[in-house]
């Protein structure tokens, strides 16, 4: 079932036995024993597994942040496990995030779990950025989220700048990849974000719960000013 | 790092709106504070005089680039289609709506009853009262704006200890906001009633008629 998801949308994907890559910063030809190919953002992601480590390697288009996440609660984004990082001058910021709602993250330190990268290095150049790092398949944080057996929901991204936080835009998508067989097909944006007017109607019932409190503070204060009432003057 | 972009736009207008709120609620407090510290040296006196026109200055100021913030954030942050599923951006629009009201019912209560407003003992606690919701509103706001940038709020804290999680869309239940709605309907309707009932029956001094 799993080796049956292949190829579909994305690049070619390869499944070959390889050396262990070296976090260097460079992606070798060859290096890592799989990868895909987001051509629509041109975005590449490496893999290798070895035991219960896994080598990641993310290169995009870039002189800013690009971003790695997967198997996202939803919606959207949100329970996503996400590698984050960019360069600035030759130094590598990484962190180990996770998506505490739909459409925001924070460090997974700052939620009460751990950074659980291992290693890491990166390069960038006129053209991309490349990062390289190693973590464990399981890392036990309450805040990543494992990787075994079967097909993930896996996130690419990334944006012009250097932080943690500016909006990736068009520069995202979703693929289903199987870390350990070594497939992937392209999903398009299918973690689309939830209808507002789906199932119990919650736009609505947030408009008029907006609505409600604007007619309250106006109400009280209007029924406050007309209500007459002797006048206490008091020097001022 | 500085904010690259069309989002700059929503920055400067957030830093500004809340830059001049706050110096509007921090006006109101001295303002209320002088008239019991009536003593004092000739600063205390002048920061007292200046600060009831300041807080009207500052409130409309600090009222219309709220708005500016508000449309800047509709256009230049997030996708619509994001903005109006996002249960956190949800609840930071209406807190914003909320803190709007409190400052527009402020700037308005100001403009029909002028400054003698604040030797009447009913209109000086509402002023200060709008004052106060409008500024804890901001309060709220501005927390729910850092965990939309992915950073933390002061106010985390206190949140978690009241049991407020603003990651949580907020909405009333129909029958809450039909209760509501219905108490206002009726207070009005109360207070008008009783206000056309006193005027005809004027008595001296019993009025708070607007300037």
């Amino acid at each position: 079932m799993a080796v049956a998801i292949l190829i579909l949308a994305g690049g070619p994907v390869e499944a070959a036995p390889a050396p262990l890559p070296s976090i260097d910063g460079r992606i070798a030809e060859g290096e890592y024993a799989s990868h895909y190919q987001a051509r629509k953002i041109g975005m590449e992601l490496h893999w290798t597994i070895d035991g219960e480590f896994i080598y990641l390697a993310l290169r995009a288009p870039t002189q800013g942040w690009l971003a790695v996440g997967w198997d996202p609660t939803g919606p959207i984004m949100e329970g996503e496990d996400i590698l984050i990082g960019y360069i600035r001058g030759k130094e590598l910021f990484l962190q180990d995030y996770f998506a505490n709602s739909s459409v925001t993250h924070a460090n997974d330190v700052s939620l009460g779990g751990r950074d659980d990268v291992l290693e890491a290095s990166g390069s960038e150049d006129a053209t991309a950025t490349t990062i390289e790092f190693r973590r464990r398949l399981d890392t036990g944080d309450r805040f990543d989220r494992p990787l075994g057996r079967g097909a993930h929901t896996v996130q690419l991204a990334y944006a012009p700048t250097d932080d943690f936080v500016t909006y990736h835009g068009e520069k995202r998508t979703v693929v289903k990849i199987d870390f350990l067989a070594g497939g992937a097909v392209e999903t398009g944006l299918f973690a689309r974000p939830r209808s507002v007017d789906a199932g119990r109607n919650p736009f609505a019932s947030w408009l008029l719960t907006v609505a409600t409190g604007v007619i309250l503070i106006a109400g009280l204060v209007a029924a406050f000013l007309l209500w007459p009432r002797r006048n206490r003057n008091l020097p001022h | 790092m500085p904010e690259t972009g069309r989002v700059a736009w929503h920055v400067i207008t957030a830093e500004l709106h809340t830059g001049m709120l706050t110096l509007a609620f921090a006006s109101t407090i001295i303002h209320l504070l002088g008239g019991w510290i009536t003593g004092g040296n000739v600063v205390w006196r002048a920061l007292v005089r200046l600060s009831e026109p300041t807080a009207l200055l500052a409130a409309i100021g600090g009222v219309l680039s709220l708005i500016g913030s508000i449309i800047t954030g509709l256009l230049y942050t997030w996708p619509v289609e994001v903005l109006l599923t996002s249960s956190v951006v949800l609840n930071k629009i209406a807190i914003t709506a909320f803190s709007l009201t409190f400052w527009t019912a402020f700037v308005v209560t100001r403009v029909i009853y002028g400054a003698p407003l604040w030797s009447r003992v009913r209109l000086r606690w509402l002023y200060v009262a709008l004052a106060t919701g409008g500024f804890l509103t901001l309060m709220l706001v501005g927390s729910t704006g850092g965990h939309l940038a992915g950073k933390r709020s002061m106010l985390d804290s206190i949140l978690h200890y009241l049991g407020i999680n603003t990651h949580l869309l907020f909405t009333l239940s129909r029958s809450a906001v039909y209760v509501l709605l219905s108490a206002v309907a009726l207070l009005l309707l109360s207070a008008t009633v009783a206000r056309v009932l006193a005027l005809r029956r004027p008595t001296p001094g019993a009025e708070l008629a607007p300037r």
